[in-house]
């Protein structure tokens, strides 16, 4: 018969407090280990963003202005000034319109670039260096180089357009043109950005999907685009539109060096209301109220691309 | 090299047990394989050992120094990972050196360029520099050391964590499925060359794998573990001869052993096959068979059971047919045959199986060993009848 | 069977055609700057439509720009300003990376959803508050309060923690059987092995706080703590009458660092700014 004796050499059931207390010491200190390497990410955090944000809300409700050596609270008194002034109805419209043209703008001519480039057999990266080259240039510089471009006497944009008969203006100083000229040039800035984030789109889709297409009979420029490729960028497409827009909502460099928000308010813009609020005039309390409305839209545009990027998981 | 024991370790990942009192003893040189299915506790168990994690109860005695309250690199342990887990910045000699530098050179000796020029850096380097080429020249590796692990092939790359371990001159190897991410044929050489390097270092190997192929061909003793408990320790024979549990038996050995199901017969507890005596006498708990493949006969003529052959491969030294049983049609039973027996050109026709009873092995309905032994039935027209 | 070859030629002739003709709405201010860099104030006031200058005027414009106003200092305050961002983020930020990718601690998850949420908050609107803070601390109008705010990137620490992921956790268990710290495993074993993600990072923050100009306009009143933007929008405001040559000398001094090295490491910016951007 065998034998079956054979087990593993199992002593009796041990579990004294000693070995307990070790292996909760070891955990404890690596515990603490962890809270140490996190702790002055934390530390700042708290500092310079959540409570700052905290602060501002609170700021809102209050009478608090620069140098004050103490502040009252006012409850909803800012929100309704607020709904009393004019420039702020301005503002909101004006940075609506330009996040509205901004946003198709980038992003059409982005795609375009981005389409015509990908498909190019030669030169890919020297068109591709020349788009982007507008992200890397200095907005400030640039936008100074833009208005100089734009002045009646010397520009050559005006002195083009003299040539064809119309009158040579600064149109960065007619009520009816600045904020569209600021809008070309937000246009301008940000393409050469979303035209990369499409290529890294493109250059994501199987090439077998286009083959499998070709065997089922459509080769058209226009059917690959239709059935293949923006249904695949579908995600990406969301994905700059929602940045673009919360950058567009962010506008101040070229209103501050170029219009001071003007024409008669014409090119007043949220975050450019809220730095004349805040450092012009130090009504620290009215800037806080019209940052918390700022906040209110940018939070919204986040909420949706945090759906869109769970969208882009189920893509993939 | 130092005895590696293992006393009564359990260890809980929130509400799952991973391990569960488990215990064992691994000799000063010896090369001992943990095997189990995924998930059993192997790994867990191993990164205990090593001090990467830590056991919930329990203790780990290296020598005769209790470890547990050391961090893992007071251990003296070296570790081979799965994904060899080179540093990628480095070449292969920093790679290698790596623990030496960490032992012998303070915070200040460690700064590049500058450390260089502290005092005693020099010495101590020039040791360091001396065991890696040592370890690389064992390993065949001396014209790579230069290169980044990015530019190596996986044997490459498997040979330099080998070297890693190897020039710390731990008290024991960990080696956590080194040579699951290596393609077939590299795997059967580099499970050589471990083997080689064992009998040359006479150090203590404990080798953590899935494959029950490496850990026959490579240990000395084979703990297969499942769910969280070490359910045999053996040399490979025992394990694979006298399994203790039908789990063991299913694990160890390709093709898998056959498990058929038996009556035992009350008077003499004569095993009963598809209605038929099989020649085996078992304790009376026992209610089925294992055969392993190569100690079952099949024919076209005669045998114990009857059936028809559903499959058979040729693999060239040998065959595998499988025969599905006429009685008890749930059942493919797997037959080893010899070499040029042509099975393959017979699938479909009738075959009879029978088995050698001195290599039976049964198990109780909790899959528990229980004991039997031939006995020598007589054949009547091709049926076999129970002696008496 | 498409004819590829014949088809393909026409047509990329006609692809470059178009993004000839579209770059000249993105090249003309380079062009316009780099052109006017080089003229003569009577050139300029002539209005006259032309790329090169009736007489070369380029390095009086030049020698004005540097001369008029200190603009080599703006651009040293850009290079310590930017710099000293980007080792703070560093810092602070791949020792809580590591953390969070990799160590099992209470409050991990709480932690990282902090992060999240504060990803949410853009600069512009904490402004207020750091600014009075800063007021109460008596730190504007200095280095400290140009660099301060940004030494916290949530961006970089997210960034940071999603590349850590992928590292193996093998790796991090070699460098603590070979007796690496944990702080020590930040340094040597991490990071270098993330650097494709902190160049990227690295890309990304350069040209976030070379070009910024809100934050430097709020906090400093003295030309001493001027940034490269800062400098160039005073340039304009100082020259009574805009004299522009020595302007578009002045923009082309502050664009170069940045578009030049662009220029070179062409590949690496793109692939850093596609790796941040689609975070």
């Amino acid at each position: 018969m065998a034998d079956i004796t054979l087990s593993p050499d199992r002593l009796q059931r041990t579990q004294t407090p000693a070995t307990r207390r070790r292996a909760s010491l070891r955990n404890f200190k690596a515990q603490g280990l962890a809270w140490m390497l996190a702790l002055p990410a934390l530390f700042l955090m708290a500092m310079l963003l959540l409570g700052p944000l905290l602060a501002v809300v609170v700021l809102s409700f209050t009478d608090y202005s620069l140098g004050n050596a103490s502040l009252d609270w006012r409850g909803l008194d800012n929100y309704q000034a607020m709904l009393g002034d004019d420039i702020f109805y301005k503002s909101i419209s004006n940075t609506l319109v330009y996040v509205g043209i901004v946003v198709p703008g980038s992003l059409l001519l982005g795609l375009g670039a981005a389409l015509l480039i990908e498909s190019l057999t030669r030169g890919k990266a020297f068109w591709r260096a020349v788009y982007f080259l507008p992200v890397m240039a200095t907005l400030i510089a640039m936008a100074i180089v833009w208005e100089f471009m734009m002045s009646a006497r010397f520009g050559i944009i005006p002195q083009t357009l003299a040539l064809l008969g119309f009158p040579a203006k600064n149109w960065l100083q007619e009520t009816a043109t600045a904020l569209p000229v600021l809008c070309i040039i937000g246009i301008w800035q940000s393409l050469g950005f979303n035209m990369v984030l499409f290529m890294a789109g493109l250059s994501g889709i199987p090439r077998t999907l286009y083959e499998a297409l070709e065997l089922d009979g459509g080769s058209s420029a226009w059917t690959r685009f239709w059935t293949i490729t923006w249904p695949m960028l579908a995600p990406v497409t969301m994905f700059v539109v929602i940045i673009t827009a919360i950058r567009s909502f962010q506008v101040f460099d070229t209103v501050h060096v170029l219009t001071k928000g003007g024409p008669n308010n014409a090119t007043m813009v949220l975050i450019y209301q809220i730095y004349q609020e805040g450092f012009d005039f130090f009504r620290s309390s009215y800037a806080a109220a019209l940052t918390v409305v700022f906040l209110v839209f940018i939070f919204i545009l986040t909420v949706i691309k945090a759906r869109t990027i769970e969208n882009k998981v189920h893509y993939s | 090299m130092a005895e590696v024991q293992i006393r009564n370790v359990s260890k809980r990942f929130g509400t799952t047990t991973v391990l569960e009192n488990a215990s064992l003893t691994i000799s000063k040189g010896e090369f001992v394989s943990l095997i189990g299915p995924s998930g059993c506790g192997k790994s867990t168990l191993l990164r205990i050992i090593s001090g990467l994690e830590v056991q919930d109860t329990g203790q780990i005695v290296i020598g005769d120094r209790t470890v547990d309250d050391l961090r893992p690199s007071a251990r003296n342990l070296a570790m081979v990972f799965q994904s060899y887990a080179l540093y990628p910045h480095l070449n292969v000699a920093s790679n290698i050196a790596m623990p030496l530098r960490m032992q012998r050179l303070n915070g200040f000796q460690r700064l590049p360029v500058i450390g260089r020029f502290l005092p005693g850096s020099a010495t101590a380097n020039d040791g360091i520099a001396r065991q890696v080429r040592d370890a690389a020249e064992m390993l065949d590796i001396s014209h790579l050391l230069e290169r980044k692990p990015g530019q190596l092939s996986g044997g490459q790359r498997q040979r330099v964590a080998v070297g890693r371990a190897l020039v710390r001159d731990p008290a024991a190897f960990l080696l956590d499925e080194p040579l699951s991410n290596l393609d077939a044929k590299l795997r059967v050489h580099m499970r050589t060359e471990i083997a080689q390097l064992h009998r040359r270092l006479k150090a203590t190997f404990i080798y953590v794998t899935h494959d029950q192929v490496e850990a026959m061909t490579m240990s000395d003793r084979i703990a297969v573990m499942m769910d969280g408990d070490i359910i045999q320790v053996g040399t490979p024979d025992e394990v694979y001869d006298q399994p203790v549990d039908i789990r063991v038996a299913e694990f160890i050995g390709s093709p898998k052993i056959n498990v058929v199901p038996v009556d035992i017969e009350a008077a003499r507890g004569m095993a009963v096959l598809a209605g038929a005596a099989s020649g085996v006498v078992t304790d009376p708990s026992a209610v089925s068979l294992g055969i392993r493949p190569e100690a079952i006969t099949v024919s076209s003529s005669s045998g114990l059971a009857a059936g028809i052959v559903e499959h058979a491969e040729n693999l060239g030294s040998e065959e595998y047919v499988q025969v599905r049983l006429d009685a008890l049609p749930e059942i493919v039973i797997t037959a080893r045959a010899g070499h040029g027996t042509g099975w393959t050109r017979r699938i479909g026709s009738a075959a009879h199986v029978s088995f050698d009873g001195n290599r039976a092995l049964a198990f109780d309905s909790a899959g528990r060993r229980v004991a039997c032994r031939a006995y020598a039935p007589r054949h009547v027209g091709g049926k076999a009848v129970a002696n008496g | 069977m498409r004819p590829v070859s014949a088809n393909s030629s026409s047509g990329d002739l006609f692809k470059h055609a178009v993004l000839a003709v579209g770059s000249i709405f993105i090249l003309l201010p380079f062009a316009v700057m780099i052109a006017t860099s080089f003229k003569s104030p009577a050139d300029i006031a002539s209005g006259a439509l032309r790329l090169f200058p009736t007489e070369y005027h380029g390095f009086a414009n030049y020698a004005e720009a540097l001369s008029a106003t200190p603009l080599l200092r703006y651009m040293a305050n850009g290079v310590i300003v930017t710099a000293s961002i980007f080792a703070l983020q560093l810092l602070v930020a791949l020792p809580c990376a590591y953390a969070l990718a990799k160590l099992k601690w209470r409050g991990r998850d709480t932690v990282f959803g902090l992060i999240l949420f504060c990803l949410l908050i853009p600069p512009h609107a904490v402004a207020i508050p750091v600014y009075v803070l800063f007021y109460w601390l008596g730190i504007l109008d200095s280095y400290t309060s140009l660099i301060l705010p940004w030494t916290i990137s949530v961006f970089g620490i997210f960034l940071m923690r999603q590349f850590f992921k992928t590292v193996p956790d093998d790796l991090i268990d070699a460098a603590r059987m070979d007796g690496i710290s944990e702080f020590g495993i930040v340094w040597r074993v991490m990071l270098p092995t993330a650097l494709p993600a902190v160049t990227a990072f690295g890309i990304f923050s350069i040209i976030a706080h070379w070009n910024d100009y809100f934050w430097p306009l709020i906090v400093l009143s003295s030309e001493d703590y001027y940034t490269p933007p800062l400098g160039v929008a005073t340039f304009r405001t100082a020259e009574v009458g805009y004299v522009f040559g020595p302007l578009m000398a002045a923009a082309t001094i502050i664009i170069a660092p940045l578009v030049l090295t662009f220029l070179l490491a062409q590949r690496r910016f793109i692939e850093g700014i596609t790796f941040t951007g689609m975070k």
